[in-house]
């Protein structure tokens, strides 16, 4: 058993979503467009450290939420270098953001409720979407 | 000279290029994009720092990005293969980076303007108060033009475009004066100082040239531009084979070519006098030089720093007549060149096939 290969494979599937969703909901949030490395800089100061994914990592998703129309773009100059190509969330993407933010809260509180034991209460009018096998 | 950063950030596009290397073209040019956006970015922030060696510069950019193989792993993931765009064509790339240029430039805006891209200065710094200049081969110190003091000149520029005065100053010199009110002429006057010997100069007749201007745009502009190429080069491309003209002579020192059906004598292409065009293809490809120049017109102009659009502006003398004629939009064709090949090699084509 390849500890270390089974330890990245979680980390990269709890990457794949966690990513799409806090690139969207931080773009919200800040109501400006930001471009990659702000981005990057931005979750840096907000986690207090080093991120879970290498920026590297992130300039694929932006592309790819772009691309599911989700995020809109455009380049502006740069004195540091090439353009910028700065991103804002589109009217799709805020409304995709607020199924996510739900799902997201659903997954959380069954994650919580199995592995960190709280058996804590669904929030009101909000059931988790996760069905059990038999 | 490029430095330790700039090198760094080619080396590392260089490993993320043969890391994607099989990858769809798009996928390569969009992970190569953004990862040079990010490492300008990263090169920003390490100015503050203090000087790295190349290992460190090599390993703080796999720290900070992600290293070459993960960073292509990402991509691949994340934009699937045949998911994408089809691949672009060469003049499209050519045609983005001359968009990416502009953008990153500042001169976008500028480019929709009709000032004349021409400067009598080949080189323009700005050292505290003062504005060094190279004219004709040396360094002054700049005092007036046609009778303004350069403050004047560096003022209006300060109120017309903020920060980027001391860019639009050097590249944009008849912008920056027209907006005064004072649109220059073909020549100026000039009032120089020579900054060792304090000697003040007055030029009466400073010709204003695309080539001076162009010279001192690659010099303020050579990273940016290096980027590009670097990006360029990543993208696997080979210069595309094209030519203004059917037919291209070297004679007794002239270059004759033809266009639309008539013998001219070629002076210029862009601003680039074809003078220079020859001495940069002579450095570049030595004896093969003349071949160079009529088959591979592309990779002499990339040699030299300069990339050409769809269309080309011309400056011809008609052999006959004398008369010369400049050509504002002169089409970059596949066929003009097949027939320079075809009257260049066709004697070789013809003995093999007998």
């Amino acid at each position: 058993m390849d500890i270390e290969a089974a330890k990245n494979n979680l980390q990269k599937q709890l990457n794949a979503g966690a990513t799409s969703l806090t690139l969207l909901a931080l773009l919200h949030e800040r109501k400006r467009p930001m471009y990659g490395y702000e981005v990057a800089k931005e979750l840096e100061v907000r986690i207090g450290g080093e991120l879970p994914m290498k920026p590297g990592a992130l300039y694929p998703v932006l592309r790819s939420l772009e691309k599911q129309g989700l995020l809109a773009s455009r380049t502006e100059p740069s004195d540091a270098g090439p353009p910028r190509k700065y991103y804002r969330v589109t009217k799709a993407g805020k409304a995709v953001l607020k199924h996510w933010l739900a799902a997201w809260h659903d997954t959380k509180h069954f994650v919580d409720s199995v592995v960190e034991n709280r058996h804590a209460k669904p929030a009101a009018g909000r059931r988790p979407k996760v069905s059990r096998t038999a | 000279m490029q430095s330790p950063q700039q090198a760094a950030v080619r080396r590392y596009l260089e490993q993320l290029k043969q890391a994607l290397r099989g990858a769809d073209r798009s996928v390569r040019t969009t992970a190569l994009s953004d990862a040079a956006e990010f490492l300008a970015s990263e090169v920003g922030a390490l100015s503050a720092e203090g000087a790295l060696s190349e290992e460190q510069l090599d390993a703080r950019f796999a720290e900070r990005f992600g290293t070459p193989t993960e960073v292509a792993a990402e991509y691949l993931d994340a934009m699937p293969q045949g998911d994408e765009a089809p691949a672009r064509g060469w003049w499209s790339s050519i045609a983005a980076a001359f968009l990416v240029l502009a953008l990153s430039s500042g001169v976008a805006v500028a480019m929709h303007r009709e000032y004349p891209k021409v400067s009598p200065f080949t080189k323009v710094e700005f050292e505290k108060q003062q504005v060094l200049v190279d004219y004709e081969g040396k360094t002054y110190e700049w005092l007036e033009l046609d009778g303004v003091a350069v403050d004047e000149i560096t003022d209006a520029a300060k109120k017309q475009f903020g920060r980027k005065w001391q860019k639009r100053t050097a590249e944009d010199l008849v912008e920056v004066l027209s907006g005064m009110g004072h649109t220059p002429g073909p020549t100026v006057s000039l009032k120089l100082r020579d900054p060792e010997t304090r000697e003040e100069t007055l030029v009466t007749q400073a010709v204003m040239t695309e080539e001076n201007r162009r010279e001192l745009y690659a010099e303020r502009n050579k990273e940016t531009l290096n980027l590009l190429r670097s990006l360029h080069r990543n993208s696997d491309a080979e210069p595309p084979k094209l030519s203004p003209f059917t037919r291209v002579e070297f004679e007794g020192g002239k270059v004759l070519v033809n266009y639309e059906g008539r013998t001219y004598e070629w002076l210029a292409l862009d601003g680039f006098s074809v003078e220079k065009i020859a001495a940069s293809a002579k450095r570049q490809f030595g004896e093969r030089w003349e071949k160079r120049i009529a088959e591979d017109l592309i990779e002499v102009l990339w040699g030299m720093k300069h990339l050409p659009g769809e269309t080309v502006s011309l400056r011809l003398r008609d052999v006959e007549t004398r008369e010369e004629k400049s050509v504002e939009a002169a089409a970059m064709t596949e066929a003009n060149r097949r027939g320079i090949w075809l009257q260049r090699n066709g004697d070789k084509l013809k003995a093999a096939r007998e």
